[in-house]
């Protein structure tokens, strides 16, 4: 699990970096060690643009949040999970590992009911932010796992979307997809 | 922790949403389209991403081509000993391709330059993956199938066989709107493997590419390093296309028409979604040309449309002006079932509307990719277009007459082999007609139809019960829009198109017998050669029904017509006659109206669209900045749409070729 420290004063910051989570007034501070924060796109970019102590803060993610991209991030940065198949064939859970089926499945998609999503989409707006392609992949393939086979009005109810079509631009959506329901 | 509420208000970013989409199947991509606004977008957003590489041949510095994708995939086949490959995004990238082995390991280095943590995929699989369109390129042999054909394996297979008599070195380019299956691959790859070819170091790279990052990425688009002419070639081309008071140097001009472009697409109120970044170079292997992208939208779902410049002069290739667009609508995966709609088809006359007053001209050919595939097949073959006859014509001495035709140019031919000897009449160097001529054109007619013509005493007959039902776009019925029009107005009396003499002939048409599906007619006239041009028809009646099958080809009679006539509006006429009249076209293989079937530009400053409903036209435009005649082929079933001011010269390319024209002046000059 990602370490929280309080002290960041006690890091070796040539192996390790502090990343510091928006909480206010309180931010959580996490010890990852540099190789791990790579796989993070924009820690990365931060890393070899700076030099020297690295407390870096994390806008617009949590705490929370933060814990489950750096618990991903620590398990997979030596251990990369395979590439998940486009388009998805079955459920996500066929084809991923363990590890990773736990991780999806006990806090980010509560107790496996696709109605307690609320973490999977803050660690998936986390995981864009940050740009760790994997999690994101993993995330996001399993909101694909959730919309398969829904039809609109399923998906909108599953994540609270405003239909903000007009009626006629629905009717219009609709007859162009008319085919699709055809076939 | 977060409440509905909060969630409800979350911005879905445009990459997760397209993320997601990737993982899912067309059909449930589609209903995540319905979802929202910003959903929609987002997935349209994926399906009209496009991605930019250029491939070079070693022992030349010379661009092969440029190619755009509007993919996830992309298949490469090589079979080649060497070519370099240049794969840009923002910046270029040279690999060097030394030998056959390396071939494959170079292009995934090179597609992980454009493609961040592009893997070769050990597996892949789609239910619905096909190919839309492919190309081979080789130092000699350009070979193609079409540029928005749908590539079947076979046909691959098969051009790579083509390519391995040749012997020369060749590159496949594959691309697909979904993932590959993964036993189409191995069917290619089972298929490619030659027996012969001991070294057996073919290989097949499929490459899953990334969403690109909207703005940031049209913005990295590839900057093609290519040789500049030198100023003084430059000024040399502002001096002889006449425009230097218009901006001076070529490449300024161009600068400026992206700025009123960009200044217009930020006033323009059209939905519109550009796909690819004005300024992208493509290169159409079928007749060597070089094509740049001017500008590109989308107007709905389920079209995408790209509005390519020609350019035959390839290092030339920011100059452009008046330019020859091509309107496709191409059919792919998600689209297959989509007919041509008819409330995208009026925004984009619309677009083409504004797009005239901006550049002020441009020759635009609407088409399905339907109807060109299948006019590229007329008896079955993909071999109908492989065959160019390339023709020099000399300079004209009348430079400086307004109304002389530009020359300095060669027309590349490619219509069905054996018309190739027409094309000395299409573009005869004199304007002045004698009977000679027209008795070579009359054997001509025998010679070149494969449907039966008669021509007794100056009469001529023909006949399509013969006819050969290769597209199957006439409008809905078994019809050819030809017989239906006789059939309907049995009485009708149509003038035949001035005659070489310079008198007019009235003709009759009848119908000869009216039962299905037997059925054939006869049109008779005194003259030899048989072309009806006459607007004086719809000038008294003027059929819904029959003439309008869409919406969109009635915006196209509406397009520039006012509703009510003026005085001032009939001031507007063409040759004495309002330009509300559509004319009627009508003629064999191989007629053409004179005096317009030489050179010319539509009379009165105006444009004109010309949709055909029956037969095929090729038209040959003169682009007026590189000095060259262009050609294309307007299958049936397709409109065109000449500017104003752009040379053309037009034949019918089948019997019967039935057309309706309608000439008008555009808004921006009214």
């Amino acid at each position: 699990m990602p370490e929280e420290i309080s002290d960041p004063s006690s890091v070796d910051f040539t192996k390790f970096i502090v990343l510091q989570s928006n909480d206010h007034p309180n931010p959580t501070q996490f010890k990852v060690s540099r190789e791990a924060a790579k796989m993070s796109g924009l820690i990365k970019d931060m890393l070899e643009d700076q030099e020297g102590d690295a407390i870096i803060p994390v806008p617009n993610v949590t705490g929370r949040t933060l814990r489950f991209a750096l618990d991903y991030i620590e398990h997979h940065h030596n251990n990369r999970a395979d590439a998940i198949e486009k388009p998805l064939k079955g459920k996500i859970e066929d084809v991923i590992s363990e590890w990773d089926k736990n991780f999806l499945y006990t806090h980010l998609v509560k107790n496996h009911d696709e109605k307690q999503h609320e973490t999977l989409i803050d660690v998936i707006m986390a995981a864009n932010f940050l740009n760790i392609k994997d999690l994101l992949d993993l995330t996001c393939a399993c909101v694909a796992s959730m919309i398969k086979g829904k039809t609109p009005e399923q998906i909108r109810a599953l994540f609270n979307i405003e239909n903000d079509f007009t009626p006629e631009e629905e009717e219009k959506i609709k007859e162009e997809n008319r085919w699709c329901e055809e076939s | 922790m977060e409440t509905s509420d909060q969630i409800q208000e979350l911005e879905w970013p445009v990459d997760v949403v397209v993320n997601v989409f990737s993982y899912l199947y067309p059909r449930d991509q589609w209903s995540l389209r319905c979802v929202s606004r910003s959903w929609r977008s987002a997935v349209d957003h994926l399906q009209h991403a496009f991605y930019p590489f250029a491939i070079l041949q070693e022992d030349h510095p010379t661009i092969i081509g440029t190619f755009c994708f509007s993919t996830q995939e992309v298949l490469f086949v090589t079979t080649g000993q060497s070519l370099q490959v240049v794969v840009t995004q923002g910046k270029s990238r040279q690999v060097s391709l030394p030998n056959l082995a390396a071939i494959g390991q170079e292009i995934s280095d090179a597609l992980a330059h454009v493609v961040p943590n592009f893997v070769e995929p050990t597996a892949s699989s789609s239910a619905a993956g096909e190919a839309s369109a492919a190309a081979e390129t080789s130092p000699r042999t350009i070979h193609r199938h079409g540029r928005y054909q749908r590539v079947l394996p076979e046909d691959l297979v098969e051009a790579h066989h083509h390519h391995h008599e040749v012997g020369a070195s060749s590159f496949f380019f594959l691309f697909s709107d979904t993932v590959i299956p993964q036993r189409e691959i191995s069917v290619l790859k089972e298929s490619l493997r030659d027996p012969n070819n001991s070294s057996g170091s073919l290989r097949i790279i499929t490459a899953h590419l990334p969403t690109p990052d909207d703005s940031e990425y049209y913005r990295s688009m590839p900057t093609l390093e290519l040789p500049l002419t030198t100023d003084d070639d430059a000024e040399r081309q502002d001096r002889e296309s006449g425009e230097g008071g218009a901006g001076g140097h070529e490449r300024s001009y161009y600068l400026r028409q992206l700025e009123q472009y960009h200044e217009w697409e930020s006033t323009t109120n059209t939905k519109r979604k550009k796909m690819y970044k004005p300024g992208t170079v493509w290169f159409d292997v079928d007749d060597g040309l070089f094509s740049r992208v001017v500008e590109t939208f989308s107007t709905s779902g389920a079209l995408h449309f790209a509005i390519a410049s020609k350019n035959p002069a390839p290092l030339q290739w920011w100059v452009h002006k008046r330019i020859m667009t091509t309107v496709s609508i191409t059919s792919s995966t998600h689209r297959t079932k989509r007919a041509f709609d008819d409330r995208a088809a009026t925004e984009v006359v619309n677009e083409v509307e504004h797009y005239n007053a901006y550049y002020g001209n441009g020759a635009v050919l609407f088409t399905h990719s339907d109807a060109l595939a299948a006019f590229g097949q007329p008896d079955g073959s993909s071999s109908g277009f492989q065959d160019p006859v390339v023709r020099q014509y000399r300079r004209r001495n009348e430079a400086d007459d307004e109304r002389t035709p530009p020359s300095c140019s060669f027309v590349p031919w490619r219509g069905l082999p054996n018309y190739s000897s027409l094309v000395e009449i299409v573009f005869p160097l004199s304007t002045s007609y004698d009977s000679s001529y027209l008795e070579v054109q009359t054997s001509f007619l025998r010679q070149v139809s494969n449907s039966v013509i008669l021509v007794t005493n100056g009469n001529t007959h023909y006949s399509n019960s013969n006819r050969n039902t290769r597209t199957g776009a006439t409008q809905n019925n078994a019809l050819p829009a030809s017989a239906l029009f006789v059939r309907r107005y049995p009485n009708a009396k149509l003038h035949l198109g001035e005659a070489p003499s310079g008198e007019e002939a009235v003709i009759e048409a009848n119908i000869v017998g009216s039962t299905l599906p037997s059925y054939h007619y006869a049109v008779s006239s005194n003259s030899a050669r048989l072309y009806i041009a006459d607007n004086t028809f719809f000038a008294e009646a003027y059929d819904d029904d029959f003439l309008l099958p869409t919406e969109f080809l009635q915006k196209i009679w509406s397009v520039g017509v006012p509703r009510d006539t003026t005085a001032e509006d009939s001031a507007h006429t063409i040759h004495g006659r309002p330009l509300t009249a559509p004319w009627i076209l009508w003629g064999a293989e191989g007629t053409y109206s004179t005096p317009y079937s030489t050179p010319h530009v539509e009379p009165s400053e105006s444009c004109v669209w010309v949709h055909v409903f029956e037969g095929s036209k090729r038209w040959c435009v003169y682009n007026d900045i590189t000095q060259q005649w262009e050609s294309f082929i307007q299958p049936e079933g397709s409109t065109v749409f000449m500017g104003k001011g752009i040379w053309h010269a037009v034949i019918n390319t089948a019997t019967p070729t039935f057309a309706i024209a309608r000439n008008y002046i555009p808004k921006a000059d009214s």
